[in-house]
Order: C-alpha cells, then structure tokens, then sequence
C-alpha cells in the first residue's frame, strides 16, 4: 500500500485499527439503540405534563373574579388598580348574586317590585339579607384572624346593567353597613374606546 | 461472566403503570386550558354618599360641587351650584355637551342592545352598546373638566348621576375620561383625544404617577 500523506507503516496500521475499532463501537451502541426503541421513554413528557397541570391548576384558583359568562360582560376600562378579594356583589342580566349564590332572579334586567321595600323603593329585600349575611360573615372571620374588618364590596355588574339598578345595589348594601365599593373592570386601552385599533396594530 | 449470571438472576421490579394516570393529565390540560380567561381584571372605587350628612362649609370659599348627569341627549354638566350652559354647536336649550351626531337614538340603541345581549346574541348587543356610547362626546366633556380643573386644583371628587336607563358601560367610560389628564388640556380631534397618554406627575415619595382630574367619583341617588 502506498504512503498516504507521509505517515510510516506502523502508524497507518495503528489508523486502521482504530478505525475498525471505531466501527465495530458504533456497529454495537446502534444495535442497542434498536433495542431500547421497542419502548417510547414518556419520563420527560410526564414531567412537562406535570409541570403544566399544576400551573393550570394554581392560575385556576388564583382568579378572584369571574367577570365573564353566559350572560355577564362587564365594561372595559383604562383603570389600573387592582381587584382585592372581598364580598363581591354581580348583577348578571338575569339575577344578582351575592358571593357566588343566587339571591334574585331579574326579569328583564330589573328587580321585581315585590322585592322592594322601604322608602323610594329603592331597598331590594332579599339582597339586603343575603348582603348583611355575608357581612356579619365577614365580620366574624375578621374577628377570628385578628384583622381589621373592610366595610367594602366589589361590584360584578354586567356592561348593559341599568343605572337604575346599579343604585339600588348601591343603597341596599350601603343599608348592610358597607360604604366602599370597586367596579370590576376588564383593563382595556383608550384607543379601543375611541374606536381606534390600538398603537402599534395595523388594520 | 460470574457478574452476568449474578444480573439475569435479580428480579428487576415491574415499572408503574403511568398510562391511566397519562390519560388522566391529557384530559385536565385543554379542559384547564379552556376555563382560563386571558383578560386582566382591575377595579374602579367609588362612594355612595348618603343624604343627611351636611359638611361644615367654610363661607369664604367657592366650592366647585361638580356632577356630570348621563341622558339620552349627552352630558348634563353642573358645577359651582348651577348648570352649565350648552356648549356651542349644540341646541341652547340642551344639555351642557349634545351628542356628537344628534340624530342617533342612543335610548333606542341601548334598548336593542339590552334585548339583544338577553337573547343571547351577544356580538350583535355588544356592536349596538358600543355604537351608543361612541355618540358621546367625551372629548368635549374632557376639555370642559380640564377647564374646571385649572379653576379648583385642590378638587377630586364628581358626583354621577344619570338616566335610569341609562347602561352602566356609559358610566365606566365617563369616569375613565374624568380621571386622569392628557397630554394636552384641550383636543379639537377625537382620535388625537383617545390616542392621547396620561400626564405624568410624582407623588410626595417622587414615584411617577398619573395626573389625576376627578379620580373620585360618588354615584348619587335622585335627579
């Protein structure tokens, strides 16, 4: 065999040699490769899997207010505070809940008027009961943790609720002793509100 | 070769079986993934003053005492004790700022709008309640604001009154344009007026905010 590039005999055996010996290893790690292939490792999958579900699972019970449903939107707006978890009030457009529970179905948007009482017809009844409930509610789990108790109620009310509405929810839980009250809003921009496409979109 | 036989004579223990566990994650992930609501939720505060509170008014000074009234016909603006005079474009025995486009039935729209969103067209409500308000002249409103502003620096509150019928997305809005200022004190174009950022300004920890107008609004019972 002729000299390749310079190198003495001993040396381009000793090439050779490794070069098969390279092969036969690579010959041998395929043949396991085949092997292990007949199984699909799903370890790393699993974990991705796990990872995710408790994200999902944590993101889920973090959101305090349900603002959007089957028959509740509520407004967008350019506010930027932030929600605080406390008795929350939501006037659907077909009923008003307090804390999640039902407490009076609405016909047509509006409270019927066998609800009300007081003067002005402005106290809603069975929300009066159900909002001091929960106040008192409050009151003692505020009692129990050593806190200081808020006098304050979040309102879910949905973008087409009547104005008219929105103050007898006002005054009926005014009456149930709470005195400040936050809107629940989606954050929105005020280009949107203009009816403008946001900066930096184009149409 | 003694090792060998020493390995193929271990019992090695049979791996869980994860697949159940597997079909389980895969159904929770999209249901999960579904229920969560991309939107990001911020709250406005307001009062709700009751009657029988008088406050010691201090005779030697004015107080602005500002209340912004929704109806269907625009924006009814009192202050200092009488109402404001309609602006000018807008009919004299009108209310302070008319709407934009005079001929539309914003009562009507909000009607339809209402009947719509309960018959659960909800797209077709929402383009009708959106049209409504976009008949309000905000940008009117806010020049106004910023005029009384400039007179009472020390102010922060307005009271909001409106039309029972009137929706509560049109008070959202009013109270999103009476809370901060702009850039400028005055705009002659709506869309300079929407796209306008806030005025910035530091707090007494010279943090940088935004420069309040009326921040705080009181929803007020009766007309």
């Amino acid at each position: 065999m002729a000299n390749i590039g310079g190198f003495s005999k001993e040396e381009e055996e000793w090439i050779k040699q490794q070069r098969e010996r390279e092969a036969q290893r690579q010959k041998r790690s395929a043949g396991r490769g085949e092997d292990e292939d007949n199984s699909v490792n799903i370890n790393s999958l699993m974990d991705i899997m796990v990872i995710i579900l408790v994200f999902l699972l944590d993101s889920y019970g973090e959101d305090p207010l349900r603002v959007q449903d089957d028959d509740l939107k509520v407004p967008s707006s350019a506010s930027e505070l932030e929600p605080a978890d406390t008795l929350t009030i939501a006037i659907h457009r077909s009923s008003i809940l307090v804390n999640d529970s039902t407490v009076i179905e609405l016909q047509e948007g509006e409270v019927d008027p066998s609800h009300f009482s007081g003067d002005g017809e402005m106290l809603i009844d069975p929300l009066l009961d159900s909002v001091s409930d929960a106040v008192s509610d409050e009151r003692e789990q505020a009692e129990l943790t050593g806190d200081d108790f808020e006098p304050e109620a979040t309102v879910i009310a949905d973008q087409s609720t009547r104005h008219r509405l929105i103050l007898e929810v006002l005054y009926t839980a005014t009456e149930a002793e709470l005195s400040q009250f936050r809107f629940a809003v989606i954050m929105g921009t005020r280009e949107t509100f203009g009816g403008f496409e946001p900066a930096g979109v184009e149409s | 070769m003694a090792r060998k036989e020493m390995d193929n004579d271990i019992d090695h223990p049979e791996e869980p079986d994860l697949a159940p566990f597997m079909n389980l994650v895969i159904i929770l992930i999209p249901m999960l993934l579904l229920s969560v609501v991309f939107i990001e939720i911020a709250v406005i505060n307001v009062t709700m003053p009751l009657g029988g509170e008088a406050t010691e008014d201090e005779e030697t000074e004015e107080e602005l005492d500002l209340s912004i009234a929704l109806s269907t016909e625009g924006f009814i603006v009192t202050a200092v004790g009488s109402q404001i005079e309609p602006i000018e474009g807008c009919p004299t025995q009108g209310p302070t700022i008319c709407l934009k486009d005079q001929d539309v039935d914003v009562d009507q729209k909000f009607s339809d709008a209402r009947e719509q969103l309960l018959t659960g067209s909800s797209s077709e409500g929402e383009d009708l309640l959106e049209q409504g308000l976009q008949a309000y002249d905000f940008r009117e409103l806010y020049n106004m604001l910023v005029g009384f502003k400039e007179d009472f620096p020390e102010e922060t509150t307005f009271r909001l009154l409106a039309d029972p019928d009137m929706p509560f997305a049109l008070s959202v809005r009013t109270m999103d344009v009476a809370r901060h200022r702009l850039e400028e004190d005055s705009f002659d174009e709506d869309e300079a007026f929407w796209r306008a950022s806030y005025a910035e300004d530091t707090d007494d920890e010279g943090e940088q905010i935004y420069e309040n107008l009326f921040p705080d609004p009181a929803f007020a019972v009766g007309q």
